[in-house]
C-alpha cells in the first residue's frame, strides 16, 4: 500500500471521526488556508502508541483554541463556558484514540487485531521532532478543520507495516 | 424504577457525554459513579450495588478487558450488564469480549441514538422509556 493511500485513508477517517465525535468539518484541501500550526498561538498535542501486526505511534497537533471548541462541540455547550468542564487536552486526546480506533482496521482489515495504548499528552518540540522522522513508512496530514491548523501523524515500523499492508 | 449506573472511561469528556446522553434517553437514573480505569470501577463494583456498567477498553491502569476478565472471574458478569463503548475495531477482540459476558458493544465516535438504543435493549423497558428525546440528538 503506497503512502498516498495510507493518506488519503487517514484523510477518511479524520473526516468522519470529527464529523460524528465533534460535529467539525474539515475543510476543503483546495481552499486557502487562514493560518498555520506554527502561527497559532499554544499548540497541544497528544500521542498515543499501538501494538499489533504492525506497531507505531500515532499523534494529533492542534491550536488550543481549537482544542476547546471542538470539546465544547462534543459537550454540547455554550463556548463561553466550555473552559472549565473538561481538561484542555482530552478532546484531542479522545479524538486521537478514535481515528487510530478506526484508521488501523481501515488499513489492515478488521480480522487484525491492535492494542491501542491510552493516549498523552506531549510537548510541541517533541511532536516536532517526531515529524521529522522520514521513514518510509509516515503518515502526515495537514488540514483545516472549521478553519484551524490540524496536524495528524502515523509513524509505523515500516517492514511489519509493509508485510501487513501487501497481504 | 431507577437504575445505578457506573461510567468507566479515562476520558472526562467521555464520561459526561455518556452521562448526558442517558439522561436524554430518559433512562432513570438512581446512583451515577464514575472510574477512570478497571480498578476504580472494580472498586465500585465491590462496594455498591450497579445495575448497568457502560466501559472504556483502552485506559491505564487496568484495561477494559481485564476488568470483564476480572468480573468473570468474581462470578459478576451474568449479574451486571456491561456494555463495552470503545474505539475497538477488531472483530475477534470484540466476540471474545461477548464471549466472557459483556452484553453489547457500541463503537466510539457514538451518536446519543447508538447510546440510547443499546441501553434500551440490555435494561429492557422502564417506565417513560417511549418518552425519549430522540428527534433532538
Amino acid at each position: 500500500m503506497d503512502a498516498k493511500i495510507r493518506q488519503e485513508t487517514l484523510f477518511k477517517v479524520v473526516c468522519e471521526v470529527f464529523a460524528t465525535a465533534a460535529f467539525a468539518v474539515v475543510d476543503s484541501p483546495e481552499e486557502e488556508p487562514a493560518t498555520t500550526l506554527k502561527d497559532s498561538g499554544e499548540i497541544l498535542c497528544a500521542r498515543l502508541e499501538f501494538t499489533g501486526p504492525f506497531c507505531g505511534v500515532m499523534a494529533i497537533a492542534a491550536p488550543r483554541e481549537f482544542a476547546k471548541i471542538v470539546g465544547t462541540n462534543m459537550l454540547c455547550l455554550e463556548d463561553d463556558v466550555a473552559d472549565i468542564f473538561f481538561d484542555r487536552y482530552d478532546p484531542l486526546k479522545e479524538l486521537l484514540n478514535m481515528v487510530c480506533g478506526s484508521l488501523l482496521p481501515a488499513l489492515a482489515g478488521p480480522k487484525h487485531e491492535f492494542a491501542i495504548g491510552a493516549p498523552e499528552e506531549v510537548a510541541f518540540m517533541e511532536y516536532v521532532k517526531m515529524t521529522e522522522d522520514k521513514n518510509d513508512s509516515r503518515t502526515l496530514i495537514d488540514l483545516h478543520i472549521e478553519s484551524f491548523p490540524v496536524e495528524l501523524l502515523m509513524l509505523a515500523n515500516p517492514e511489519s507495516i509493509e508485510m501487513v499492508l501487501e497481504a | 424504577m431507577a437504575f445505578n449506573i457506573l461510567i468507566v472511561d479515562d476520558s472526562q469528556i467521555i464520561r459526561k457525554i455518556i452521562h448526558r446522553t442517558i439522561l436524554m434517553a430518559n433512562v432513570p437514573i438512581g446512583l451515577l459513579w464514575n472510574a477512570s480505569n478497571g480498578l476504580e470501577a472494580l472498586q465500585v463494583i465491590n462496594n455498591e450495588w450497579v445495575d448497568l456498567v457502560l466501559l472504556d477498553l483502552n485506559m491505564p491502569v487496568m484495561t477494559g478487558s481485564d476488568f470483564v476478565e476480572k468480573m468473570s472471574e468474581k462470578g459478576l458478569i451474568d449479574k451486571v450488564p456491561v456494555i463495552v463503548v470503545s474505539t475497538e475495531g477488531s472483530e475477534s477482540k470484540v466476540e471474545r469480549l461477548l464471549e466472557k459476558g459483556a452484553r453489547a458493544f457500541v463503537r466510539k465516535p457514538f451518536t446519543p441514538e447508538d447510546i440510547r438504543k443499546t441501553v434500551r435493549e440490555v435494561l429492557g423497558e422502564w417506565d417513560g422509556c417511549e418518552d425519549t428525546a430522540g428527534d433532538s440528538f
